[in-house]
């Protein structure tokens, strides 16, 4: 190093800020204030983190850095800025990006992002396996691969065609595949075993409307009579299909009802939370609307201010109005 | 309430309303005059032997039971012998007979059966007979709520099951008169201070068979219409008038055809003419 570069180096090194942590690091900021390299001074050798160090010391083991020079003229100075670091956080995913459908967790895509990011993503590349035409069923098929900043690689695949998007997507099957894709290789990269919600065919997959009959749930309530297992005799007293049914429960105002399990029968108390009858009624009601999950978060979101599984009872009720009336 | 014993005195329901708008010489035909229907469409009684195998699948969950699929079948094989094997009333449309309709009955309750939610929902009634008086209206109105359910929150759920040829569409559900007719006697009958939601479970007999669920609600303004419909439905029958629809699509499949067409060719016709 000429005693040239040496003093244009130093001139540079003059305008940069130098800090000490806690435990006595230095760390030099770059001098567009973005980026912290790290200084070592001892009587073993200086080193920085910087990429001219890395560059010049393998030619000259003396080789000072700027950032070097900079602590060497901040500490006769005393114009070291004490600097504490906050711990490094643990890449978390967020509450909000996971959502509670009957009781089963779904992670949403931007959460899979979100926490992607965190953990540090490199690159994320989508390659199309299979274009959606009318010979192969509108069936499209891409491959996602996720790299992370350790140059390790996470691949899966996401399809789409008409039956297993809802309605609103389903003009737009190959970008369906395509987040299905990631989503599946940003699930395996940041170790989430929750579905993401976009891997769904509709809401009814979501609810388990397909119909679960393994493990049937007993009514414990005693019947007031027992169903007749032969048939009754047709009747042709009216037009009516049900005319000759015999009643099998008492009137309903003489029933002894079983009493709600909590006190929220009532409609007067508007905080109580949304009932799963109401909840089924939402999501039957966006389905053969083909709004998303999605949408309906943000539907309830802009209009109640809280999220889907926090409406109350009476907000439900408005809400299911307000998805009626929707075209 | 027996809902047959309900039916012997004179009394509105959801359905003679709708069937006096629509043609209130078949009202008169059916409901007043008590003439014979011509014939029994096979869809009416088709429908009617499903509901019954609903109604036995609900009761056996009222009392903790599940009937199982082989059970459904079974017991629709049986129902469907007992009410439509050896009839020469049925009129069946083209391309359906008896067997063709007991082998599609399995077909649809199966799809029934495999796609009907797994809910925990408490059963309160089953065809749940109901009677009660509107003002204005000197008969009471009166049905059966097919099937009566609460959630762990109190919320009464309102089924009433249909067998249709198609999907319903989203008018035909939100408008439909026979769920707001059980909202207010839901609300009369002592489930005033609930939350009410009303539901569709309809078994569709297209070429594969489907199951859908339409859950709907009801305000206060639908019960109003509902209301003042009724009245003025009453006031028609009360005061004679009776109007035949006699441009209705409706008309070539009517079992009161004949009788409709006596009554507006006829000498009743010729002397209120001549008059």
């Amino acid at each position: 190093m000429t005693a040239k570069e040496i003093q244009k180096r130093n001139q540079k090194a003059e305008q940069l800020k130098v800090l000490q942590s806690d435990d006595g690091q230095y760390f030099v900021e770059s001098s567009e204030g973005k980026i912290l390299y790290n200084v070592i001074i001892s009587d073993a050798g200086d080193s920085c983190t910087c990429g001219d160090y890395a560059r010049n010391v393998k030619k000259s083991p003396d080789f000072k850095c700027k950032h070097i020079l900079a602590v060497y003229n901040a500490i006769p100075q005393k114009q070291v800025e004490g600097a504490t670091f906050l711990e490094r956080q643990a890449p978390k995913l967020d509450e909000r990006w996971i959502t509670k459908i009957e009781g089963k967790e779904f992670v949403k895509y931007p959460g899979l992002l979100d926490l992607g990011h965190q953990k540090g993503i490199s690159s994320i590349e989508v390659e199309i396996v299979q274009m959606p035409t009318g010979d192969n069923g509108h069936f499209a098929v891409c491959r996602a691969t996720v790299m992370s900043k350790l140059g390790e690689t996470y691949s899966d695949i996401g399809d789409a065609n008409p039956s297993n998007c809802s309605s609103k997507v389903s003009k737009h099957l190959l970008r369906m595949a395509s987040t299905r894709a990631i989503a599946r290789a940003l699930r395996s990269y940041t170790n989430v075993g929750m579905t993401a919600l976009e891997e769904l065919a509709d809401i009814n997959e979501a609810i388990n409307e397909g119909g679960n009959h393994e493990h049937p749930k007993a009514q414990s309530r005693p019947a007031k009579k027992a169903p007749s297992k032969a048939p009754k005799k047709s009747a042709a007293e009216d037009d009516q299909p049900k005319s000759d049914a015999e009643p099998v429960a008492p009137a309903v105002e003489n029933q002894n009802q079983p009493e709600p399990s909590s006190n929220t029968a009532s409609k007067s108390p508007a905080r109580a939370g949304m009932s799963e009858a109401q909840r089924r009624a939402i999501f039957n009601l966006s389905r053969r609307r083909g709004i998303s999950v999605e949408e309906i978060e943000c539907m309830v979101e802009e209009s109640y201010g809280v999220t889907l599984d926090n409406l109350t009872s009476s907000d439900a009720s408005a809400f299911i109005r307000q998805l009626q009336t929707a075209a | 309430m027996v809902l047959s014993e309900l039916r012997q005195t004179p009394h509105l329901s959801a359905s003679s309303i709708n069937e006096y708008v629509e043609c209130s010489l078949l009202y008169k035909c059916g409901r007043i005059d008590k003439l014979p229907m011509e014939f029994k469409s096979d869809a009416l009684e088709f429908g009617t032997c499903i509901h019954r195998v609903l109604e036995a699948y609900y009761s056996a969950k009222m009392m903790g039971d599940r009937m199982l699929l082989k059970e459904v079948h079974e017991f629709f094989v049986f129902t469907w012998l007992d009410m439509a094997r050896g009839r020469d009333d049925i009129r069946y449309a083209d391309g359906n007979d008896y067997n063709s309709l007991l082998m599609f009955g399995r077909d649809l309750l199966t799809a029934w059966y495999t796609k009907l939610p797994d809910d925990d929902f408490t059963i309160l009634a089953i065809e749940e007979a109901f009677s009660f008086n509107l003002p204005g209206i000197d008969i009471p109105i009166i049905g059966a709520m097919d099937l009566v359910e609460q959630d762990s929150c109190g919320t009464i759920i309102i089924t009433d099951f249909k067998t249709s040829g198609r999907a319903y569409s989203k008018d035909e559900v939100d408008q439909n008169q026979q769920l707001t007719m059980y909202q207010i006697a839901a609300k009369q009958n002592g489930y005033g201070n609930r939350e009410i939601l009303l539901r569709f479970d309809t078994l569709i007999k297209t070429k594969v068979p489907r199951f859908e669920q339409y859950w709907t609600t009801r305000t206060e303004l639908d019960e109003r219409r509902l209301i003042k419909k009724a009245r003025q439905v009453w006031d028609g029958i009360s005061k004679g008038v009776f109007v035949a629809n006699d441009t209705s699509w409706k008309c070539k499949g009517c079992a009161y055809k004949k009788a409709c067409d006596a009554y507006l060719e006829g000498e009743e016709y010729d002397q209120a003419s001549n008059q």
